[in-house]
This record gives structure tokens, sequence and C-alpha cells, in this order.
């Protein structure tokens, strides 16, 4: 199935054909998750803070499907 | 180690050694306690009584890294309580290396005043007649003072704003380029500088008269410990790539981003001003992103926003300003937000107060939200001093009092900053009852609540957050108080004790951990004590209603902290 993946940070800046504005599409399993999608991108866990699917803040074991749009943002830390 | 005392009535000047009870102290430590030792709790913040301290924190000068840090300390205007507001560039690391670990102000000069003050390269005051600089905003006034008294000089000061002695006037300072676009935003600091007669503060560069440390070596290897620490932390490549703006999509995604003056805590057109997009048209523009803003920096968090042409429009485009101008605005206008950002430096307007203003007045009808150049022209009516700009560059508070309007998102009447508390409980918590008024600095526990980002506590129950934003603002008081920037603070992963051990070698003293403790709790005892004795109490500790009542997209949460638990904050 196809999905569209966003890389927030610096998450995306090793993928190649990822737009740092518009992300990009990909295809992935059918039963594929969030942390699956996470290993396809070869995205370390602990470089990863929240994921949100279609808008909503998932775990990695979220299953994804079709035409899912997923975000995928860096840990926070500040002020 | 030497205070310089400027007295504005009489033009007095008087150096001193640093009292035995301020040494070892620099920054927020120093400026909080010399205040409430000497300034009368219930004075008027724009009168005689009131002092405007400077103090660069106590490693600023240091060879340790993000040190530049000056803390600027008064009886605000705006809170009426006790205020600490600290600002990078280069001026802290300047006044250290002349061996100032302290400059105070004094007094009330007469209505027509304008001074500047010039301290040498051999650390000398000189008061000299500043009337015609008065009435100049800020990058104006630094390119006629680099000028007449050489580039090699940090200049911090004021614009019409702080003239005016409207209380979100902010204290701007000179970054590494020699430009004002560093602020003291908080708490109307700048108007205190105006009610001085101050208009600029000029400190040569390249002084060699800094404080010894006692013990070198091991100074120096604790902060190699220190920056080594920084440079091994993921996040320090997000800030040196999209700025403090890497916050906008995450603090969003979660929910907590308030937006149209906190009715959303997620913006619609978010995507048109994250730091992705902003580093992105930076980038393209070839503007400057990973910009060197401050004296020893070695994150880079700052940038160079430019226009379509490539033409300089304001450094640096930070998150708060951009939710402040942005989201709370409803403006998804980045080019707008830059020039809001711009003027508020060259008019000396805290970025915050400001934004937040407009979206008050944009809530009470006065315009729509979304409409950016509506509130360039905001901001322009305080420069001038237009019946509504002076409405207006006394923060959200008078601008909803003007409306008739009390969604208006402030605690001890200062602004809140870019991160709901109905989404993240453990704000609530800080804002409420940091004695700085609303304060994200102060006790940041963000990442604290949320268990993606490392975080113990549930963002939407009041367990544990009291607690946590206690320990949070011990912590801050007295990194502000050394003078770290709070990005830096991932270079405590060294350990506290780390830190601490360069304090000892700084002063040849005993610093422990627990001393570190002791150290904030003293502090924020002092600030407490202070607002305590200009009449404040534990009703003050409490959020606007809007908190509790209105619950917040998406979540729709409300605060939930009980006003019990909120006075435990400082229950030691």
């Amino acid at each position: 199935m196809k999905i569209s993946v966003r890389l927030y940070g610096t998450l995306g800046n090793h993928l190649s054909g990822h737009d740092p504005l518009n992300g990009m599409e990909l295809e992935v399993p059918d039963d594929a998750t969030a942390g699956d999608l996470l290993d396809q991108l070869d995205i370390p866990v602990k470089k990863v803070g929240i994921i949100s699917v279609d808008g909503n803040l998932v775990k990695k074991s979220q299953p994804l499907r079709n035409g899912n749009v997923v975000r995928i943002y860096r840990p926070i830390a500040g002020g | 180690m030497k205070i310089i005392k400027i007295d504005v009535q009489n033009q007095g000047i008087e150096t001193i050694e640093v009292p035995q009870e301020y040494v070892g102290l620099g920054g927020r430590g120093l400026t909080s306690l010399m205040i409430n030792q000497e300034v009368p709790p219930t004075c008027d913040p724009l009168g005689p009584d009131n002092k405007l301290i400077f103090a660069p924190g106590y490693l600023s000068g240091t060879s340790l890294v993000n040190t530049s840090r000056l803390s600027i300390g008064a009886k605000s205007p705006l809170t009426g309580g006790i205020k600490e507001s600290n600002v990078g560039g280069t001026v802290a690391a300047d006044l250290a290396h002349l061996g100032i670990t302290a400059i105070v102000v004094e007094g009330k000069p007469s209505d027509d005043a304008c001074y500047l003050l010039k301290i040498d390269i051999d650390g000398n005051a000189e008061i000299i007649d500043g009337s015609a600089h008065k009435g100049l905003r800020t990058y104006e006034l630094v390119k006629q003072l680099k000028a007449a008294h050489g580039e090699k000089n940090s200049i911090t000061c004021i614009g019409p704003a702080g003239e005016f002695q409207l209380t979100a006037a902010s204290v701007q300072t000179t970054d590494a380029d020699g430009r004002p676009c560093r602020a003291a935003g908080r708490g109307g600091l700048g108007a205190v500088m105006g009610s001085k007669g101050l208009k600029a503060l000029i400190v040569a560069q390249g002084g060699k008269l800094t404080d010894p440390l006692v013990d070198m070596d091991a100074f120096r290897a604790a902060a190699r410990n220190f920056a080594k620490a920084i440079k091994d932390d993921e996040g320090t490549e997000d800030l040196a790539q999209l700025g403090s703006a890497f916050l906008v999509a995450p603090i969003n995604a979660v929910g907590a981003f308030p937006t149209r003056n906190a009715r959303d805590g997620q913006f619609d057109e978010v995507e048109k001003i994250t730091g992705e997009t902003m580093a992105e048209i930076i980038k393209q523009r070839g503007g400057i992103n990973a910009h060197m803003g401050c004296a020893q920096c070695i994150i880079r968090c700052s940038n160079e926003y430019v226009d379509e042409k490539g033409d300089y429009v304001t450094s640096s485009l930070e998150y708060e300003t951009i939710w402040s101008m942005g989201g709370m605005c409803g403006n998804s206008d980045l080019d707008a937000i830059a020039k809001l950002d711009f003027l508020c430096d060259d008019i000396g307007l805290d970025t915050i107060s400001t934004g937040v203003a407009i979206a008050v007045a944009m809530d009470a009808g006065h315009k729509p939200f979304g409409d950016g150049q509506a509130a360039i022209e905001m901001v322009e009516a305080v420069a001038e001093g237009t019946e509504f700009g002076k409405i207006l560059g006394n923060g959200p508070a008078a601008v909803g009092k003007h409306f008739n309007h009390d969604r208006v998102p402030v605690m001890k009447n200062q602004s809140m900053a870019a991160y709901d508390p109905r989404a993240l409980q453990g704000m609530a918590v800080t804002y409420a009852t940091t004695p700085m008024g609303g304060d994200h600095t102060a006790g940041w526990v963000v990442a604290d609540n949320i268990a993606e980002w490392g975080g113990k506590l549930d963002p939407f129950k009041a367990e544990g957050q009291v607690e946590n934003s206690r320990d949070s603002q011990i912590h801050m008081a007295v990194v502000d108080t050394v003078g770290v920037c709070d990005f830096a603070q991932s270079g405590f992963a060294a350990g506290i004790d780390n830190a601490c051990h360069m304090v000892t070698a700084k002063s040849g003293k005993p610093f422990s951990e627990d001393d570190w403790t002791a150290l904030g709790k003293r502090i924020l005892k002092a600030e407490l004590e202070f607002n305590r004795n200009a009449g404040f109490t534990n009703k003050d500790d409490r959020l606007p209603k809007m908190f509790y009542e209105e619950p917040l997209p998406p979540h729709n949460k409300v605060v939930i902290i009980s006003d019990e638990e909120m006075d435990k904050t400082f229950d030691f």
C-alpha cells in the first residue's frame, strides 16, 4: 500500500527523495505498523519523538492503512 | 569583581568591590537578591527607588561555551513584582572581560534626560549626554553609536517603547554581528531603563580584566566535558538546522500550540510557519541558517531571515515569536511574522507580550485573526505613540481592559508563552507560580509531560506536576545565575557535579550539588519574599479563568491543578 511520510527536524536529512516541505510517498507492506515504517526508513527509535497518523498521535504499534499521512517528529528539549 | 553604581539623578558614578553577601553570585541570583535587599517592594517601578541591574552570569567571560547571558533585574512595571529577564548576544561576555560583576542604575533623572553609559576598555564608566539619540529606533541608534564610539562595542539599549515607558518594552542588545536583535523582553524592563533616562549602555569589547579562576586546569577540564555533552546531544543538530523554531511542528502536533488567542491547541495552517518551512525559505533566498548570534556559542540556533530579494529582514526568527505573531494571531504569513519580529526589536518591544496583545485585540474583534498587515500597523502605532499604540505597548492585559475583553492569557499580568497549560498541566504550575509572572523559561517542563520525549508525567493529570515544576524552577534559578544559555542545558548531561566543579574552580570554595539546589531555593525565596512584600498573595498564583473553564481542542481539556496544589509549589 502507499502512504505519505513527512519527517521533521533532522530526520529527513539523509533520506533520498524526501522533500523537507512535502515529505515523500512510500510503498509499505499491507500489514506495516508505524514501527515497521521506522525500520524501513532505517530511523533508530531513539531519534524519534512522537508519531502522528492523519493528525492523531499514535504508538509504534499502530497499524498503517493505505493513504495514511504519517508524520514523524524528533524528540524535543529546550525552552 | 566590581559593581558600578550609577545615580542618574546627579550623574554620580561609584565603583565598589562586590559586597561579601553577593560574592559568588552572578546573573539572576545577584539581581534578585540585590533587588530584594535594596529595592522597596512597594515602590513605583518607574520611580526613583527602583534599581535597574545588569549582571552577567557567574560563568560569563570564562572559557565555558554558551555563557554570554546578561541578566537584567528590577521591580517590574508589568507584573508589579520582582523581575529578571536574561539575554544573549555579546554584552555579558564583554562586561565579564572588564571584571564587572554588575552595573546598578539608581535614581530618577529630570523628565527630558537622555543618557548613554559608556564602559571603556579599562572598565571605567562615563555618563554621556544622549539627547541627540532621543526617540531613535534601535537599529538606527546602534548605527549611530557604532559610528561615534567604534565598532568594537556591545550596545544594550531601548527603543521608543522604552522611552515611552510602556510595560511591554524590552531591552535590546547587539548580537555577534552587532545588530540590536537580542532581547531581554519580559517584564517591561525597557520601561525601567527609560524611566532612568538611559538610552544605551556602550560596553567595550576585548577587555583583559576578567576575574581570575582559582583553578584554571580544573575549570578547563569541566568546561570541556560540558561542551562535549552539548556536541554529543542530538538535539543540538536540530537547533542548528532549524533554530528554536524546530519546536513549532511537534508542539502543534501534541495540541499545545495556543492558536487564535488560545481558542485552539493546533493551528490548521501550521505547515506554513514550521521551523522546517522557515529554514527552507531562508536557504532558498540566500539567508543564513545555523547563524552564530551570541559570543562563544557552539550551538548556532540563530538565523538571518531575508526577503525575496535576499535582503536582511530580521535575526533571529525564533519559536516564541513565530507562535505569538503567528499561531496566536492566526497568521500564517512567515514574511509578516519576520517583519513583526524586526519591528519589535527596532521599537524595543517584547515579541511575546506584543504578539499576545495583538491576539487579544483580534479576539476582541478589533481586527480579524490572520491579518498580518493589520498586526504590522498595530506595532507601528506603538512607535508613533498613538493612543492605541500605547495601549498595545502595555501588553495583553491593557488591551483586554481597553476592549473590555476577558480572554487574556496572562499570569501576574504577563502573557504566557507558546505552550498551552491545558495540554501540558506542568506548564500551568510554572506559569501560575513563578515569581516572574507568565514565563516558560522559569520552569520548562514540556518534555517532562510527554512520554515520547522522555517524560514521566501525564500531561492531563495533576499527579507529580507541582513537584516537577518546583524542581525545575529551583534548577533554572541557578542556570540563570551561572549564565548558561537555556539551549545549552544539554551540557548538564555531563552532570550537575561537573557544573559545580566550574563554580568551585572559579571561586576556590567548595560548591556541591546540594549547594546548587540550596542556591536555587535561596534565590526563589528572595523573589517570593519581595513579591509578598509588594502585596502578592497566593491568589496571584492562579491562571485566568479561561484555562479552567474553556476546554482546549483537540484534547478538550482544562487545567485541573487545584489551588491547594498550586500553593504547595514552594513548600520548602
